[in-house]
């Protein structure tokens, strides 16, 4: 990234100077629809699942992704 | 299924946020003015400001880059973001863990953000004792605080100090004595203004780095120079491109003394993908068997000997390098999930990594999920 730094805010990163700042984030607003697809796929999942160690597994995945989602939706945080 | 449930995933290229006070929890007092800070700056398209740091009297525009969400393909762009926008994995080691549950990953490296992947923000520090200390600050922040909350999952890397060679070598024993396991290390030092591998001048740091069994992580686009081909080219020319850096840096180092010099010394390729291992070692045997006699290279070792005792590549998506893994070498592949950037497959790390290698025969994943991070990094379970 450019070392005077006094370029507008928002432009694109000096490819050529910086290292591939391939720096763009899973953000909350991308992170929450991704979680809440894959919460779905997983419940789908565990209907499915007959062997109890599996299930136990499947289903604690799923409880802590619906701990993330709850933890992402929860007042944003600094 | 080849990804069996035992096999614990490690990631050889994963990233995260510096939080905001790193610098200024650690620096001594009339240093904190100057060592990086975060700062508010309007943002361009409105709302909230953005928070960039500053560093010296400079300002580096971004914490982060945001450039999907909620976006249509047609309007990607990159845009700084805050913190209050990330997920909180970026920069929290606890929430980073709870994700890393999720995604079906046991275990990561983790380069710098703000520092650049390989610690080379510093070589523009103009005070270079507060350069150092900003070093030294990071990776103290990722031993003590960052490592420390999952010793067993998070892998040990650190940066350098870059311009003086000296301090390079005590800093690799003081974090090595900290339990430090690889060092962030520029692909080609060149174009960074640094000397090159085909001089003398890194031997004291590539010995310290024999000697403490710690290899280099090579990230590509570490020497600062992007696979641009044109000034009106497109950015995906060089996103398509940017593997070439590591096949740069490949041939580099082959031909250079460094391996003759430092016979015990390892180096992992970091999103570099594998599929072009093979083509390059043939490339590279061939002009080695033709135009060796008239250079000041090796003459008795084929550059693929050297490769497959010293280099690690690894893949995120590479589909042909997992087809040809026995030309590429199936002890020389790790795999990478890149978290947490937006080309991760999170939450489905495990599922997607489970696909990619349908075909592959167990023991095979095992070695390219896990066992070769673990021997290349001196990781045990």
């Amino acid at each position: 990234m450019t070392a005077g730094g006094e370029r507008p805010v928002g432009a694109r990163p000096e490819e050529g100077r910086s290292d591939w700042t391939e720096q763009d984030l899973l953000t909350i607003d991308e992170a929450l629809p991704r979680l809440e697809e894959a919460i779905t796929e997983v419940e789908q999942e565990l209907a499915g699942v007959n062997d109890e160690a599996e299930k136990e597994l499947v289903a604690r995945r799923l409880a802590a992704m619906h701990e993330a989602k709850r933890r992402l939706q929860s007042p944003r945080h600094d | 299924m080849p990804l069996q449930p035992y096999m614990k995933l490690l990631s050889t290229d994963d990233h995260l946020i510096e939080h905001p006070t790193l610098w200024t929890d650690r620096l001594p007092a009339r240093f904190r003015d100057q060592g990086p800070r975060i700062v508010e700056q309007a943002r361009r398209s409105g709302g909230p400001p953005s928070e960039v740091w500053s560093y010296e009297d400079r300002i580096y525009p971004y914490i982060g880059l945001n450039a999907v969400a909620g976006k249509k393909p047609e309007e990607y762009g990159t845009e700084p973001t805050r913190y209050d926008e990330m997920i909180p994995g970026c920069y929290d080691p606890q929430a980073r863990l709870a994700d890393m549950d999720i995604d079906g990953v046991w275990g990561a490296i983790n380069f710098p953000s703000f520092p650049r992947f390989a610690g080379t923000v510093f070589l523009e520090g103009r005070d270079k004792e507060l350069a150092l200390l900003c070093v030294q600050a990071w990776n103290d922040y990722k031993l003590d605080e960052w490592c420390a909350a999952a010793p067993d999952r998070f892998i040990p890397m650190v940066i350098l100090p870059l311009w003086d060679v000296d301090a390079c070598v005590a800093e690799i024993h003081r974090t090595a004595a900290k339990g430090a396991k690889c060092i962030g290390f520029p692909e080609n030092p060149s174009p960074l203004g640094l000397p090159s591998f085909h001089t003398d001048h890194w031997d004291p740091v590539f010995a310290a780095a024999e000697e403490t069994d710690m290899p280099l992580t090579l990230h590509f686009g570490t020497s600062g120079k992007a696979p641009i081909t044109a000034p009106e080219a497109p950015m995906a020319v060089m996103i398509a491109l940017f593997g070439c850096n590591s096949m740069y840096a490949t041939a580099d180092l082959l031909f250079s003394p460094v391996f003759h010099r430092h016979p015990k010394l390892k180096v992992g390729l970091s999103e570099g993908g594998i599929g072009w291992i093979p083509y390059m070692l043939e490339r590279m045997d061939s002009t080695w068997e033709r135009h060796r006699y008239y250079q000041n290279i090796n003459q008795s070792i084929r550059p693929s000997d050297l490769f497959r005792k010293h280099i690690h590549g690894c893949f995120i998506d590479d589909m042909f390098g997992i087809k040809n893994r026995y030309d590429v070498g199936v002890d020389l592949i790790t795999w990478e999930c890149d978290y947490p950037h937006s080309d991760s497959y999170w939450p489905h790390s495990r599922k997607r990594a489970a696909e990619t290698f349908h075909d592959v025969p167990d023991e095979e994943v095992h070695k390219m999920v896990e066992l070769n991070v673990r021997r290349l990094y001196n990781f045990p379970a």
